[in-house]
């Protein structure tokens, strides 16, 4: 089945993964300040049949990783990733 | 020569982008500064407070066309009556000089949004797409769309640049938007030659930008001038990204819209327009960086476009 994954990465954003039947995982969204906005996304692309019956996987808030600042350090773009 | 100037999609948070490109905004003479839509997360009283503070207690110069955040906060009556409440109570405390958005309470719903600025030989339009996520423009109402066409019309000539929150095309997780479809039509007249010479919105958290496009099958094909509009989406102004790149697997691909001519998903940016002549107009879309918040406070040039006829 296919996923759209909500997490927060290494950079301390939230961003919004898809991760195909096959398991491979595209990004869609990154560097969000919270999960809110991305969840409402997620459910629209669902509920409009963008991605038809996807799982909506919400993963757990936390922290940064100790090498980046999120205020300062230069921000590029994430990996995609899964919730779990 | 009046420089417009564009960011959209990041207002009334505690973000600490959108405060960064006013106060450079602010520093380059702006003939206007218009926010494309989006105070987050609902468009309610205390996030257009957040919003206030954005633009530094000061709403001189500004006007803002609403965007579907902003429509979260509705009010009871059923389209095409309903507006979104905390828009028109933000707005109605900074009527004309204290700002640029007036509200024409005779109208019906969006309609009492929806205005027309001439500056410099150009006349800009203002469109409000606010509930277009779900519903189709004109939202009922069917003086909308005599409105829009009848101030395209009465002034002869291309120079007319349309406003939405959502853009007829664009690129990202919420892609083309069919939606506003009607509001496309209205740009053409009975032939299908363009009444104007580009339309700006915002929407997808990214920047696209999009050779002239026809009234028919825009997604399609690209035309010269003389046949199409110019399309440009710029939502980067400071609450995330939405990737334009499309290389999605599976059957995930069809949802990503139409390809642009140019993308960019990874910047913080403002669009200035110079007027520059009654046929003229530069285009430049400019980058804080990708630092939130950013640590520059002077925006590099990431790309530049020539309108003229």
């Amino acid at each position: 089945m296919a996923k759209l994954h909500i997490s927060q990465d290494d950079t301390g954003f939230w961003q919004l993964s898809f991760e195909d039947d096959d398991g491979s995982l595209t990004l869609i969204s990154h560097q969000f300040p919270g999960p809110e906005h991305l969840i409402e996304d997620a459910r629209e692309l669902v509920e409009k049949g963008k991605v038809p019956n996807a799982a909506i996987v919400i993963g757990a808030p936390r922290p940064a990783a100790a090498s980046f600042s999120r205020e300062t350090g230069d921000y590029s773009k994430p990996a995609p990733q899964k919730a779990d | 020569m009046a420089s417009i100037f564009w960011f959209a999609d990041g207002g009334g948070t505690d973000r600490l982008t959108p405060p960064v490109l006013v106060r450079w905004i602010r520093t380059q003479s702006p003939a206007l500064i218009v926010y494309g839509g989006d105070v987050y997360r609902k468009g309610t009283e205390a996030e257009f407070g957040l919003f206030f503070e954005q633009f530094g207690s000061n709403m001189a110069g500004v006007c803002e066309i609403a965007g579907n955040h902003d429509w979260d906060t509705p009010s009871n009556a059923p389209f095409p009556d309903r507006i979104p409440v905390g828009y028109e109570r933000f707005w109605s405390r900074f009527p004309p000089p204290l700002s640029e958005q007036p509200i024409d309470k005779t109208k019906r719903g969006g309609a009492r949004y929806e205005h027309v600025k001439d500056i410099a030989d150009w006349r800009l339009v203002f469109v409000d797409t606010g509930p277009c996520n779900d519903e189709n423009w004109p939202v009922g109402d069917p003086e909308r769309p005599k409105w829009l066409r009848r101030v395209l019309q009465e002034k002869p000539g291309r120079a007319k640049i349309v406003f939405a929150h959502h853009s007829r095309l664009s690129r990202g997780k919420h892609g083309d938007n069919d939606t506003v479809k009607t509001l496309w039509d209205c740009l053409f007249d009975d032939r299908g030659a363009p009444l104007a010479a580009l339309t700006v919105g915002g929407h997808d958290h990214n920047v696209t930008w999009y050779d002239p496009r026809p009234k028919v099958d825009p997604d399609r094909h690209i035309v010269p001038f003389e046949r199409g509009i110019h399309v440009h989406v710029n939502g980067a102004g400071g609450h995330g990204h939405d990737e334009t790149s499309g290389t999605f697997t599976g059957f995930f691909k069809p949802i990503s819209g139409t390809t642009p001519q140019f993308a960019d998903d990874d910047n913080w940016c403002v669009t200035r327009i110079d007027l520059v002549g009654p046929r003229a107009a530069d285009v430049s879309i400019l980058s804080f960086g990708t630092n939130d918040p950013p640590t520059v406070t002077e925006p590099k040039l990431l790309k530049a476009f020539k309108i003229r006829f």
